[in-house]
């Protein structure tokens, strides 16, 4: 039985749907960028990422690496957060000096994240440019400036609602809502 | 405050072993080469403690130990203030307590010590709360020293290989040997000490319960000659010390790999030809102790037992 404070908002059919979108706006950026680096923000953009990278070579025919970046050691709550900060791997197995890069995280939401993320690629090198992707869209919580340049669906949620991408039990890519 | 119940990175200290448990040494260890790939870049520096202050009391003279933790610091961002004791008001009659608690009323978030009396660093811990990492206290332990240790093992290929440690030496006076058995113990590796009777530490048994004498060593650990802890002469003469203990020239171990805590007294645990040899991972051993201790300062800085 499903648990209440936990729904089901959109499910893997729809997922599906929108990830077929977002594989080929990810294609059409490559065709115009083939020096194109794809980057996945830990821990919960590297399974959207995947996904997206699996269809790419289906769908496209275009096998891309992956790289993951983890936004822990440039975070601005480091003092301010009851849970204990684990980092999680960074593996960036290319050059991103001078190259366009396309980060991918699951949830856009405060955008503190996506800055911390940022910080960390400043760090290995200068891009030409980075552009954004994201599953969820929580366009109305952004605490700092930032914005998406693709969005799989854009969320009216509301402050204290935990917005998960997860893999159900038939290994699809659903998404749930819960409150506090 | 008594946090003596609690473990894991929540205690906010790394005074022993005991401190940790092993999901806390796993995160440690992936953590650590993390800041390993950090420290290979142009720009070895991440910001994560810029609102972190770190006292370094070294109340004992250390030359590795103390700029190994003092780089990791400034690469964490962290700012950093180093004491020690030669100069210090406690020449002039000041309590250890009295000195801690001045640098606290200076907003010291995190403090590493080292100290010739076993259990300085759970003492400030227990009277402070202030997140410690014991640096060596006397004969007691040396956390960081055998974590370090292990993760360069592993570092070199041996993590998923069932490795065999012979420890030689100075057992009785040596930090590191008090906290490696209990991280060996800890994680099920199989060693055997080895040192002169007079430097045995009596009660602990000499061998790993799973010890399995059918099976070749694959690591040597030799020890320091603990020259400064010694308060009677226990060992005849260091030729002899050599001659029993020693890595010499003319012996071949066949082993993998050869480990010392430095500094070393060449000649003594080991000859020149075994501590510049490929087998020896010394030199590896400090340069990873910089990203472990990044590690380790970047989990007790975080504060959540508080």
């Amino acid at each position: 039985m499903e648990n209440p404070a936990n729904h089901l908002i959109i499910n893997d059919k729809e997922i599906e749907k929108i990830l077929f979108r977002l594989s080929a706006q990810m294609y059409e950026l490559y065709k115009f960028n083939p020096d194109l680096k794809i980057l996945a923000i830990q821990p919960r953009g590297f399974l959207l990422a995947n996904a997206l990278l699996e269809l790419l070579c289906e769908k496209f025919n275009l096998d891309l690496p992956l790289g993951t970046i983890d936004p822990s050691f440039h975070r601005d709550d480091f003092s301010r957060t009851d849970r204990l900060i684990i980092p999680k791997e960074s593996s960036v197995p290319f050059l991103i000096e001078n190259q366009p890069v396309l980060l991918i995280d699951d949830v856009i939401y405060t955008g503190r994240t996506t800055r911390a993320a940022m910080e960390a690629l400043f760090e290995i090198g200068r891009p030409k440019w980075i552009k954004l992707l994201v599953l969820i869209n929580r366009y109305l919580e952004r605490e700092i400036p930032i914005s998406v340049d693709f969005e799989g669906f854009r969320l009216d949620s509301e402050p204290g609602q935990k917005v998960k991408v997860i893999n159900n039990e038939k290994q699809n890519i659903e998404v749930r809502i819960s409150h506090g | 405050m008594d946090n003596q119940l609690e473990t894991g990175f929540k205690a906010g200290r790394l005074v022993s072993i005991d401190d940790l448990d092993t999901a806390d040494i796993d995160t440690l260890y992936r953590t650590t080469r993390e800041f390993i790939k950090i420290l290979n870049r142009p720009l070895k520096k991440v910001p994560a403690l810029k609102e972190i202050t770190v006292a370094n009391l070294f109340f004992e003279d250390s030359t590795r130990t103390r700029l190994s933790f003092e780089l990791a610091e400034k690469r964490l961002s962290a700012d950093v203030v180093n004491f020690s004791s030669q100069g210090s008001s406690l020449k002039k009659g000041e309590t250890l307590l009295d000195t801690v608690n001045n640098l606290l009323r200076m907003k010291i978030d995190v403090i590493v010590v080292r100290h010739k009396i076993s259990g300085t660093a759970q003492f400030i811990h227990n009277k402070t709360g202030i997140p410690v990492v014991n640096a060596g206290d006397g004969t007691n332990e040396h956390p960081t020293q055998a974590l370090l240790d292990l993760f360069t093992l592993w570092d070199a290929g041996m993590e998923n290989k069932d490795i065999k440690i012979c420890m030689n030496g100075d057992i009785l006076h040596s930090r590191v040997a008090g906290s490696s058995l209990k991280l060996w113990q800890k994680l099920g590796i199989e060693y055997e000490i080895n040192g002169p009777n007079t430097v045995m530490r009596r009660h602990l048994p000499f061998r790993s319960a799973n010890f399995n004498s059918s099976r070749p060593f694959t690591v040597n650990y030799q020890l320091r000659i603990q020259k400064e802890r010694q308060n009677k002469e226990l060992i005849p003469s260091l030729e002899e010390y050599n001659g029993f203990f020693g890595l010499n020239a003319d012996q071949n171990p066949g082993v993998a790999f050869i480990l010392h805590p430095g500094p070393i007294n060449r000649g003594v645990e080991l000859d020149s030809d075994w501590a510049d040899s490929p087998q020896s991972l010394i030199l590896k051993q400090v340069e990873t102790g910089v990203a472990l201790r990044m590690a380790i300062i970047y989990f007790l800085a975080q504060k959540k037992g508080g």
